[in-house]
């Protein structure tokens, strides 16, 4: 495009504030504010126009710019529809503003303080989505779930909460106790003595996912069935299954639903189909499909389905996988009937593991936007990005986790030289044999991946050495919030990793503004704690982690 | 209509034979095929907000995008990303402005979501972190706010500017 063009007969100011509003969905607010406000009369009031509804994400935000964003956030809270944020010290200065947005109807909030919740979940009426991850002690759940039970609006609930929680001891509700929610997510082991009543606070409910825990509470309960009659697709996770405890909780409590999607670190072989007729199909009369993943040793599916059962074990489905249930349909389609196209276009998340040769070109999944590799094979002359690259479009991958032990730093480069638009990577380990931040300065291949990187969120879930690090930021120069999940046997050389990061800033690290260290011990815990760091780095500790922020 | 094509007629008289299946990618156009019963008697389909150079340009578009699965459903709480542009529809868009500009007014005219989210996207690129002086001379944009006016509005948002 020409920069020196003369009056172009169709102009900027000619399209449509329908049209413009489409355009500012791509861009942050505050970026629109900046920009636009004080740019004519038009453009004023189209950003202050009632109409527009305003979306903020405060995730990776330095804490600076977010002191800023606080005046900013106050001004437009009545029109603000939906927020986001992962930063757990931003709570203290936001729990008064959620008071005021009215037209909230998406809330995410990653780590946050529970005792910040019961401030927020007061008074949203438009709120309809409401994700919530907590860190730190939870005094009471069931406070916390009888708040989330009373929002008036609320469609779509999804709870992640410390492992140790603790019960929810709720009351059987009344009718004014009754929720609107239509999806519960339950990111979490519940007690099944307690599922039960909270699943009397939704009659509503048409979907639920449900980690089970506690297999033996249930059985003793004998409670008497609740019907949740629009309740039509269950997702449960479990490490074992238990025949007839399966059975009384299909009988019991999901008696209508339609489909069910189960997760198990079970053994396949221990659960034949005769098993399955009897705890899940016979006690769901409605039932039309079932679908099992076993995880325990790569991904195998069942999948029953017009009344017949099959088996997913050849090689390419275990090379690739879907995270979410729906593939599992996809892939059972390929032995029981005809492949529809169409299954392929809502799958979102692959993982590839296994022998990665095997992969049918024929498959195309044109919505992937995330990616999981475990350990994996490869027998042909092509690279890894080039098979992929055949099976969906790694232009749009934005989240990339590499659950491989150790991987090589080339593959690494590789994959992102290919995949631009990364914004997350986890990665389990490194191998950066040969390869170092001066090859890096070199390599053409590096340093376009160092320079394109939009990478903002980066984890190492295993953290070898300094050297990694710096090697990783590096590539990933754009990297606003680190996570180190240390072992016993580096946390000595961590203090070092922290000067480099918080007192340290080099042009690889100039966008860094947070930094979680996970899994840190209560010793190690004490003694970062007692270093003394620049005056503006804010710093938040659980039992095993800590938090900076800049 | 004749056999599996359709005729276009732009708004200065040019008319273009298209495959009905690559028009059906406009939801304006498949509305008229489908719902309004237009049939193969009827022998084009004007489309009055859209020249002949534009439409032209919708048409190598919408050929080139034949074969795309269909656009996701619309996800309120989905990123929307600014830079996964092909290659090919970066290298489509290299063009003037007015020809940018008016390419979005015909998608957003023709209902034809993939052009408009590409389109859209492109300006987006043009706009992101530019000050409102920058896009002033970007777009040609004439500031109309009294001095009184200007002093006002940077008065009420004084609290974010950059310190």
């Amino acid at each position: 495009m020409t920069s020196d063009f003369t009056q172009p007969i169709c102009r900027f100011e000619h399209l449509s504030n329908e049209v413009i509003y489409e355009i500012f969905d791509y861009l942050d607010f505050n970026d629109i504010h900046q920009s636009f406000v004080k740019l004519n009369k038009r453009f004023h009031d189209l950003v202050n126009s009632l109409a527009y509804p305003v979306r903020i994400d405060v995730s990776f935000m330095s804490k600076s710019t977010f002191q800023r964003y606080i005046g900013f956030l106050i001004s437009y809270q009545n029109r603000i529809t939906f927020f986001r944020s992962s930063s757990p010290l931003i709570d203290d200065l936001l729990s008064s503003t959620f008071t005021k947005m009215t037209q909230l109807r998406t809330l995410i909030l990653e780590n946050i303080r529970s005792k910040h919740l019961q401030d927020i979940l007061v008074d949203l009426p438009s709120l309809r989505s409401l994700v919530i991850k907590t860190i730190g002690p939870i005094s009471s759940t069931g406070d916390l779930f009888r708040q989330i039970f009373h929002l008036p609006a609320l469609k779509y609930c999804h709870t992640t909460f410390p492992d140790n929680w603790p019960s929810c001891r709720l009351p059987f509700p009344t009718t004014n106790d009754y929720s609107p929610i239509e999806t519960l997510v339950l990111n979490n082991a519940l007690p099944m003595s307690e599922l039960h009543i909270l699943l009397s606070y939704v009659p509503d409910i048409r979907r639920l996912s449900y980690s089970i825990h506690q297999w033996s509470t249930y059985t003793t309960m004998q409670r008497e069935p609740i019907k949740l009659s629009n309740l039509t697709h269950l997702f449960l996770h479990m490490a074992r299954i238990f025949h007839s405890q399966m059975k009384l909780l299909m009988e019991q409590l999901f008696s209508h639903v339609r489909v069910v999607y189960i997760t198990t670190l079970d053994s396949p072989l221990r659960l034949t189909t005769n098993k399955w007729e009897d705890m899940v199909i016979s006690p769901l009369s409605n039932l039309h499909a079932l679908h099992v993943k076993f995880t325990d040793d790569g991904a195998r599916y069942l999948c029953w389905r017009d009344q017949q059962w099959c088996w997913t074990q050849e090689e390419q489905l275990q090379s690739i996988s879907s995270v979410q249930p729906i593939t599992q349909k996809c892939a059972c389609t390929n032995r029981c009937s005809a492949m529809s196209s169409s299954y392929y276009l809502s799958v979102t998340q692959l993982a590839l593991r296994n022998d990665i040769s095997k992969i049918d070109n024929c498959v195309y999944f044109p919505y992937i936007t995330k990616l999981t590799i475990f350990q994996y094979s490869n027998a042909t002359n092509h690279s890894i990005s080039a098979i992929l690259d055949r099976i969906f479009p790694l232009m749009k991958l934005t989240e990339l986790i590499i659950n491989y032990p150790q991987f090589c730093v080339g593959k690494l480069a590789e994959l992102l030289y290919f995949s631009p638009n990364v914004k997350k990577l986890a990665v389990h380990s490194i191998s950066c044999h040969k390869v170092s931040s001066i090859a890096i300065g070199k390599s053409a291949t590096l340093k376009t991946v160092s320079e394109n990187s939009r990478i903002k969120d980066l984890i190492i879930e295993n953290y070898g050495t300094f050297a990694d690090i710096k090697l990783l930021g590096d590539l990933c120069p754009r990297t606003q919030q680190l996570t180190v999940v240390l072992s016993n046997s580096n946390a000595s050389s961590c203090a070092s990793l922290l000067t480099f990061l918080l007192e340290e800033q080099k042009s690889n690290t100039r966008r860094l503004c947070s930094l979680w260290l996970m899994n840190v011990s209560s010793r190690f815990n004490r003694i970062l704690r007692s270093m003394v760091l620049s005056p503006g780095i804010s710093v938040e500790s659980t039992n095993d982690s800590i938090y900076y922020w800049w | 209509m004749a056999g599996n094509k359709i005729k276009l007629q732009s708004n200065d008289g040019d008319t273009f034979d298209v495959d009905v299946e690559i028009a059906k990618q406009s939801a304006t156009i498949k509305t008229m095929l489908e719902d309004l019963g237009m049939s193969e008697e009827d022998d084009v389909i004007p489309l009055p907000n859209v020249n002949s150079a534009i439409l032209k340009k919708v048409i190598q578009w919408a050929t080139h995008h034949k074969d795309d699965p269909p656009p996701p459903e619309d996800d309120e709480n989905r990123e929307k990303n600014l830079s996964d542009i092909s290659s090919w529809d970066q290298d489509f868009l290299k063009v003037d402005q007015g020809t940018l500009f008016e390419l979005i007014l015909a998608a957003n005219y023709l209902d034809i979501k993939g052009l408009l989210d590409v389109t859209c996207k492109t300006v987006a690129n043009m706009i992101k972190g530019r000050t409102p002086e920058e896009i002033r001379r970007q777009f040609n944009i004439k500031n109309d706010f009294t001095p009184q006016e200007e002093e006002q509005i940077k008065k009420e948002n004084e609290w974010c500017e950059e310190k």
